[in-house]
């Protein structure tokens, strides 16, 4: 099987390696893979509107001339071929239109073409369905002798894609519930409010300790944007917030109109991902906070981190992220920590965005070793961390999809799997809920646990 | 035996055209017509009613339906008229006295997934 990097697909304990490789032989069953379409009406709701004429999207793919990222990456690729094995897409499927050179091929043939280019030579199935099949995760970019960025071809494609309506279901359905509620999960204030009351009677009773997650407070100093799934979900991550805000003593509040630390406009487009951003502004400064504390989310600390802290600035107010006010307050003293809370071997998996879009590489580091009683790294790391199979709006749950994401995300379990830890650790709430289905699909023994999850049972308060 | 029919995809309705219905029996016992998405949920939750559950709880792997079902799915549905969204996870485990291994043997489909759905939830968005 070429090239050899596929031979890790065999090594699944799942017992299910060769029933898959053997859909891929035929040629059409990539073609159609893709999360659901939404329908016109949940279209309408994240203010676009259903047109899928190959003559509108001539019109539109036209206009992508004006960025100067998009041009530069369809003229300077020289088809050698080192991205092709380094994408976790290929890797599962061996196609190689699920390639970065591939999937930018689909394009580049119609870019090539400029004004001549006709609506009858678009394919809009196959374009969709392809770039959907790409977690926009940029392990390609840092592979890349031209430094291509695959992600970003993503991003200029889907721009045309949303403004034609040609969205998967799953992202429309969750950025119509942020229009509507402010947050992922379409939660409702009161929802949040029971949530929360409850995570922190459970802080009361397990420390003896009146930990407060404050909510709604009028007035504060810093606001504080948790994943609506850290609220719901993944309430250890909130302690863990909690309660480094409360060894410091912030005067912190988390607001039900922005509980959202994701912005899944990253995978859709401009407009909605700054509305988005803009929301979180407005609020900041409506409470009149000095600062903002990002939580737990790849993507959305990359657009955080590269939107709204400009926006933000313009009103005299900063930016940090969790790890990054925890990782001071460890180095400076200011929290103690009892690693033998966490007595485990533990491997930290960089999220795409973090790594490769948010400048968070060494933060959580120094908090995870400072946490936990031992850590190891995995083979690809870092920069070179692979995908987590579901980024980019794809962590769609339909039962012709969740196969595929199951295999996309089998790279990074499997190297944090060779490493002989038994806990992956990920800052992420899309890791979060992706890995233990990708552990239990696969049969790995091993589980998933958030950084600031770690950081609450080792913290003493 | 209550007869139940379950109507995939028969009618199509507006441009809700791949969603379809559930045939189940209302509090009367009469038949009644409910409209779910393309993966089951129900697309309006107040169309909720216990012979919606009857209708669909085999599809969420759950063959024989118990007093011990009925009060996780009460406790659900309950909760969802209050704040129209599921409760957490550990709420669920803590205020139903159900371990979340239990759980899971009575929906195998999850917590999430199985029993929100057949208390009538919609289907969750974002990362979950």
């Amino acid at each position: 099987m070429k090239p050899k990097i596929r031979e890790i697909l065999l090594k699944s304990p799942s017992g299910k390696a060769e029933e898959w490789l053997a859909k891929q032989k035929n040629i059409e069953w990539a073609n159609g893979l893709n999360p659901r379409p939404a329908k016109d009406s949940l279209v309408a709701e994240i203010g676009e509107t259903k047109n899928e004429s190959p003559e509108l999207f001539v019109e539109k793919f036209k206009g992508l001339r004006q960025s100067k990222a998009f041009v530069d990456f369809m003229d300077s690729c020289t088809r050698c071929g080192i991205c092709i094995d380094k994408c976790h897409f290929f890797i599962s499927t061996g196609d190689v239109n699920n390639s970065p050179v591939g999937r930018a091929n689909l394009v580049r043939k119609l870019y090539k073409k400029g004004n001549r280019l006709k609506p009858s030579s678009v394919d809009l199935k196959k374009i969709f369905s392809y770039y959907n099949q790409c977690t926009e995760c940029r392990r390609c970019s840092v592979f890349c002798p031209q430094g291509i960025d695959q992600a970003e071809i993503t991003r200029n494609v889907r721009e045309v894609l949303t403004e034609m309506g040609m969205i998967p279901e799953y992202v429309a359905a969750t950025l119509s519930q942020v229009y509507k509620t402010g947050n992922n999960m379409g939660l409702n204030p009161k929802a949040i409010a029971s949530a929360v009351e409850f995570v922190r009677d459970e802080m009361t009773e397990e420390t003896g300790k009146e930990i407060d997650i404050p909510l709604d407070r009028p007035k504060a100093d810093f606001l504080f944007i948790p994943s609506s799934a850290d609220i719901m979900v993944n309430n250890d991550t909130l302690k863990g917030y909690a309660k480094v805000m409360y060894a410091l003593k912030k005067d912190w509040t988390i607001s039900s109109a922005t509980s959202e630390a994701a912005n899944f406009g990253t995978f859709a487009n401009e407009r909605i991902l700054m509305e988005f951003g803009d929301k979180v502004v407005d609020e900041a400064e409506k409470k009149g906070v000095k600062e903002v504390v990002w939580g737990e989310c790849g993507h959305g600390w990359r657009t955080a981190n590269n939107y709204v802290r400009y926006r933000l600035a313009e009103k005299g107010i900063s930016l940090q992220h969790v790890h990054q006010v925890t990782s001071k307050a460890i180095e400076r003293g200011q929290i103690t920590v009892d690693k033998n809370k966490n007595d485990d071997l533990f491997n930290y998996h960089d999220p795409c965005n973090l790594a490769r879009g948010g400048n968070l590489v060494n933060e959580p580091r120094k908090i995870l070793s400072a946490v936990v009683r031992e850590t190891v790294e995995a083979e690809f790391t870092k920069d070179k961390t692979f995908c987590c199979g579901a980024g980019g709006g794809l962590l769609a749950d339909e039962k012709d999809w969740n196969e595929s994401r199951a295999w996309a995300g089998w790279p990074a379990v499997y190297y944090s799997w060779k490493t002989g830890a038994h806990t992956m650790v990920s800052p992420c709430a899309i890791d979060k809920a992706q890995f233990p289905y990708v552990i239990g699909y696969h049969k790995v023994d091993m589980q998933m646990k958030g950084l600031m999850d770690l950081v609450g049972f080792a913290i003493e308060v | 035996m209550v007869l139940v029919y379950i109507l995939w995809g028969e009618f199509a309705m507006g441009d809700e055209d791949n969603a379809g219905f559930v045939m189940v029996k209302d509090s009367n016992g009469n038949d009644k017509k409910i409209a779910v998405d393309e993966d089951g949920f129900l697309l309006n939750p107040k169309d909720w009613c216990p012979g919606f559950v009857d209708a669909v709880a085999k599809q969420e792997a759950v063959e024989t339906l118990t007093d011990e079902h009925w009060k996780i799915i009460n406790y659900l549905r309950d909760y969802f008229t209050k704040f129209d969204s599921c409760p957490p996870i550990r709420m669920l485990v803590k205020n139903t006295g159900t371990e979340l291994k239990k759980i899971y043997q009575l929906f195998p489909t999850g917590p999430a997934k199985g029993a929100c759905r057949l208390a009538g939830a919609p289907k969750p968005t974002g990362c979950v």
